[in-house]
């Protein structure tokens, strides 16, 4: 049985998880019940009672990708133990102290040809690629089905959702993030693909899939504005819209709308709304030029959104986020820790990190990471303070007001 | 005739295909294929054996004697069906091998357009 809570405990987990998620995206502490300052004197989030988990096409491909998520788990735990010791090894055989921050550059030669840690990288690639190629072909075998459902939710409530087919698609979002095939914008099932893979993610680090208590923690850590008025939400790249449903089950009475740049992941976050019976408005629109008007919203929420764009478009959705959220209104980024939240770095968290873009195709986050992002939202304007509790562990900490 | 499948709105665009499937960890990259072909392995292997307990599972609660599934005979149209799955099967499995080398295999790919990158 796979060692997962000695895995977890690991000094290397914040840069590793950032390697197999593409993001720091799961919680080692989801359950010591510690509330976030900003969320103590808010009402309690939802259960997750109400979200159910979309089964795969058929038994076949769930059988592989159970397989795949096994075999995740036994990369992620067993094999990395043993393959973080001999990272050690190899520096210490060079006179590093692996704990310290060094060039790896002249070092990943002796990294690639180690047999071990050749393995270690050659497995979970070939695992990486084989379990979202066999996504993307099984929903492509039955494409036909899934179009129905997708149709039949955008004929059932075509009031809460917005496409807008021929949008300018910047280059910085056509990438294929952790080598999903056609990426979010270029596969018309993505959004399919991707909650899947998210369930595979969650399986393998923690055995159960505990995704949906992670996004009931961002959503009751989401802070509430002094004046207490939350009418109208928005969640900005909601992907297949697992935080506007949990910021929706936590404030039933505003109106929550999730934007997304990709169409496919619009289409399959309203389906699965509908699924759901979550009342959600799901709209492709660019982040930064979201076309709201000035001072609309009373929070903006994001989950894992900016690491996946690049420096410009950052500065752009700052912006452009300072001109949608009205004054007094929250802006609160879940994301990567940059600047002085950043953890140490070390020989072994940069491998990580250069995996991460190197075989995970993580394009935008070494840019990401070398800003201080709270800082870049200061300069916009915003009241920033960062001393507040993460809503989830591993990742940064941002409370964003625009000043009334 | 056959009916054209309908064109359905896709919502799609244009996109920017990696180049890490190319990526070598070994000087001979067959061992990169090999590698790849057991993971797949594995995953075929799996899979099967979940079926069979789900099948054994549901035919045991139907009252069915699992004797019966031993002593089946398929019908020609199973073996012909069945044969075109295997087909599949050996395809899934064991299509790494056939990009072994040449245009599929670029040493250091991904690594090395980070080091161009400094």
């Amino acid at each position: 049985m796979l060692d997962r809570r000695s895995f977890v405990g690991s000094a290397a987990l914040s840069s590793l998880l950032a390697w197999a998620f593409g993001s720091s995206r799961v919680s080692a502490n989801t359950q010591d019940g510690k509330a976030s300052p900003w969320s103590a004197a808010q009402p309690a989030a939802s259960t997750s009672s109400n979200i159910t988990i979309e089964p795969m096409p058929n038994a076949d491909v769930a059988g592989r990708m159970d397989f795949h998520a096994g075999f995740l788990g036994w990369s992620l735990n067993d094999f990395e133990k043993k393959s973080s010791a001999r990272l050690d090894e190899i520096f210490q055989e060079r006179g590093i102290d692996p704990n310290t921050d060094v060039d790896l550059a002249p070092l990943l030669e002796n990294i690639r040809t180690d047999p071990l840690m050749a393995m270690r990288m050659r497995t979970w690639l070939s695992n990486q690629e084989l379990m979202l190629s066999g996504l993307h072909a099984a929903f492509a075998s039955e494409s036909e089905r899934f179009f129905d459902e997708l149709e039949a939710a955008e004929a059932k409530h075509p009031e809460r959702i917005e496409l807008n087919p021929g949008m300018a698609m910047p280059a910085y979002a056509k990438h294929e993030i952790h080598l999903q095939k056609g990426g979010y914008v270029g596969n018309p099932l993505a959004g399919y693909v991707n909650y899947h893979y998210g369930n595979i993610l969650y399986e393998a680090m923690f055995g159960r899939n505990i995704q949906a208590e992670r996004i009931a923690q961002m959503a009751a850590a989401v802070p509430v504005p002094d004046d207490g008025k939350v009418t109208r939400i928005l969640d900005m790249g909601c992907a297949t819209g697992r935080l506007a449903f949990g910021l929706k089950n936590r404030f039933p009475g505003a109106k929550v709308t999730g934007i997304d740049i990709g169409g496919p992941m619009v289409r399959y976050a309203h389906k699965r709304a509908l699924d759901l019976d979550i009342e959600c408005t799901f709209a492709q629109r660019n982040a930064e030029a979201t076309r709201y008007p000035d001072n609309h919203f009373d929070i903006i929420a994001s989950n894992i959104l900016h690491h996946e764009v690049d420096a410009s478009a950052t500065d752009n959705i700052i912006a452009e986020t300072f001109r949608i959220l009205r004054p007094g209104g929250v802006f609160y980024p879940i994301d990567h820790a940059t600047g002085k939240q950043k953890p140490k770095t070390t020989a072994r968290t940069k491998l990580w990190a250069f995996n991460d873009r190197a075989i995970n195709n993580e394009v935008w986050r070494d840019e990401f990471e070398a800003r201080d992002f709270a800082q870049l939202i200061r300069n916009a304007g915003f009241n920033v303070d960062e001393t507040g509790r993460p809503a989830v562990w591993g990742t940064g900490s941002i409370k964003a007001v625009k000043p009334a | 005739m056959s009916e054209e499948p309908k064109k359905r709105p896709t919502h799609t665009t244009d996109f920017l295909t990696y180049d890490v499937g190319r990526a070598t960890f070994y000087d001979d990259p067959a061992i990169d294929a090999v590698v790849t072909t057991l993971v797949a392995m594995g995953s075929e292997v799996w899979s099967a054996q979940r079926r069979i307990k789900l099948l054994e599972t549901v035919l045991t609660k139907q009252g069915i004697s699992l004797d019966d599934v031993d002593s089946y005979k398929p019908t020609q149209e199973e073996e012909t069906a069945w044969r075109a799955q295997r087909d599949e099967f050996i395809r899934r499995v064991y299509g790494a091998l056939e990009k072994t080398g040449g245009e599929h295999a670029k040493y250091g790919a991904g690594m090395d357009s980070l080091r161009q990158e400094g």
